[in-house]
């Protein structure tokens, strides 16, 4: 077994990913080969996706018995990722990761985008892979229409339709984590600048940006 | 009038049906969401109520069926992840006040209350006990358990080594914390008194206090 170089720039972390599907095996690849301490929990045929560039540990057993995760070394994990394709079996799995063996980071992915919402509220971190990918479509759709123009889009900026929980707030009351910023608002076809007082309402775009305001 | 108390009950399965039949036999209004459209005609074609096609872990699909104003949401479809979500989303989603859950894995019963669900129904358990309970042990069969385990009412089979072979009731030497309940002789129950007298072959039935039921058996069987 080639041993492979630890990065120098990140610590060593203890990484256990539940699921090992196209999305499980694939970071279990990556962290392995970053030089992390991998263990896979999956049951049965998925996980001979791991294949190579793995040399961390499989363990057979279901994610959301204790004991497999006792056995998987869940006490001493730094990082749970529960990438597998059930939605709830991953939400339950990470909430055990947390409250039973006190992991710090553990992650679950949700498919479904609303449920995906309702979890991280609840203070679990999630991925939602759904939503990840109709982002991606609609800025490949974007670049599509802005091609005549002949430049490049500017990843920093951007316009994000209203969630339902933001209507009704003032921009400068948005929970929108720094460093990105709210600038200024779509609002029925108009556009408005930063105007601090001005309330969100439904269907209206709100425009971000990486960075200061000016 | 106040209006009639609403519980929503997650899968529609041999448990979620029955459990519907009789909490609308009860006077609750009841509704029951199951993902198959095959199981639900059948509900709604037997039991006259409402039944929605859907997935209780999907918060459209809780909206549609007025989770809002369910005063209890009980999950109980066969997978104890999906049971937890649902109940999850009821109680911090729509607000709801009592959430069930039934857990198949006994070990889940204690991590689901500590992840914010009322009250777990842990079936694997409850037929385990079942089943330990039609076997009696040593003379002694536990009937029913009180409170959360305050006291139990058990049955005494009395043989002819008994100390109470015999013996008038208040001549037992009984602890203070129990009651002898029934008596059954055959076919026939008497309602024993202070000067009824015990005999090998009765079935004796009693109340006691957890802590007093080894002494409570001890007069009885002379077992431990």
């Amino acid at each position: 077994m080639a041993l492979t170089p630890v990065d120098p720039y990140i610590c060593r972390m203890y990484a256990i990913i539940a699921g090992c599907g196209r999305l499980g095996s694939g970071v279990a690849r990556a962290l392995s080969a970053k030089g992390h301490d991998v263990v896979v929990v999956d049951v049965g045929a998925e996980r001979r996706l791991v294949g190579e560039g793995f040399d961390g540990l499989i363990v057979d057993g279901s994610p959301i018995d204790e004991d497999v995760l006792k056995l998987a070394g869940m006490k001493k994990a730094d990082l749970f990722i529960a990438a597998t394709s059930d939605d709830k079996r991953n939400i339950m799995s990470v909430q055990m990761a947390v409250t039973v063996f006190g992991v710090r980071k553990a992650l679950a992915r949700v498919s479904d985008p609303e449920l995906e919402r309702f979890y991280r509220g609840q203070g679990i971190l999630t991925v939602c892979p759904t939503l990840t990918g109709i982002n991606q479509i609609l800025a490949t759709i974007q670049e599509e229409a802005f091609s005549p123009l002949g430049g490049t889009l500017d990843p920093n900026v951007a316009a994000m339709i209203a969630p339902p929980e933001w209507v009704g707030l003032t921009l400068s009351r948005l929970p929108i984590p720094s460093p990105r910023k709210a600038i200024g608002i779509v609002s029925k076809g108009r556009v408005h600048g930063w105007e601090p007082g001005r309330v969100v309402g439904q269907g209206d775009s709100v425009l971000l940006a990486r960075g200061e305001r000016t | 009038m106040k209006s009639k108390r609403y519980a929503l009950v997650i899968g529609g399965g041999k448990i979620g049906y029955f459990l519907a039949r009789d909490l609308d036999r009860e006077g609750y209004r009841v509704s029951v969401m199951d993902r198959d459209p095959a199981r639900c005609r059948l509900i709604s074609d037997e039991l006259d109520m409402i039944v929605y096609s859907g997935d209780g872990t999907d918060l459209d699909d809780m909206r549609a069926a007025g989770t809002k104003d369910a005063d209890f949401v009980i999950a109980v479809t066969g997978d104890d992840e999906e049971n937890l979500v649902a109940c999850q989303i009821a109680k911090k989603s729509f607000g709801v006040g009592m959430t069930i859950a039934r857990v198949s894995d006994p070990r889940n019963a204690a991590l689901f209350e500590r992840l914010g669900v009322d009250e777990t129904i842990c079936t694997t358990g409850m037929a385990i006990q079942m089943v330990e309970n039609a076997l009696p042990a040593r003379g002694m069969r536990l009937l029913s358990v009180i409170g959360k385990s305050a006291a139990e009412i058990n049955e005494f089979v009395i043989e002819r080594d008994s100390p109470a072979d015999g013996v008038a009731v208040s001549a037992l030497g009984l602890p203070a914390a129990c009651v002898l309940l029934a008596v059954m002789r055959g076919d026939e129950v008497t309602f024993p008194r202070g000067d009824t007298v015990i005999r090998f072959g009765d079935r004796v039935f009693g109340l006691a206090k957890v802590e007093t039921v080894p002494a409570f058996r001890a007069a009885l069987t002379g077992g431990r």
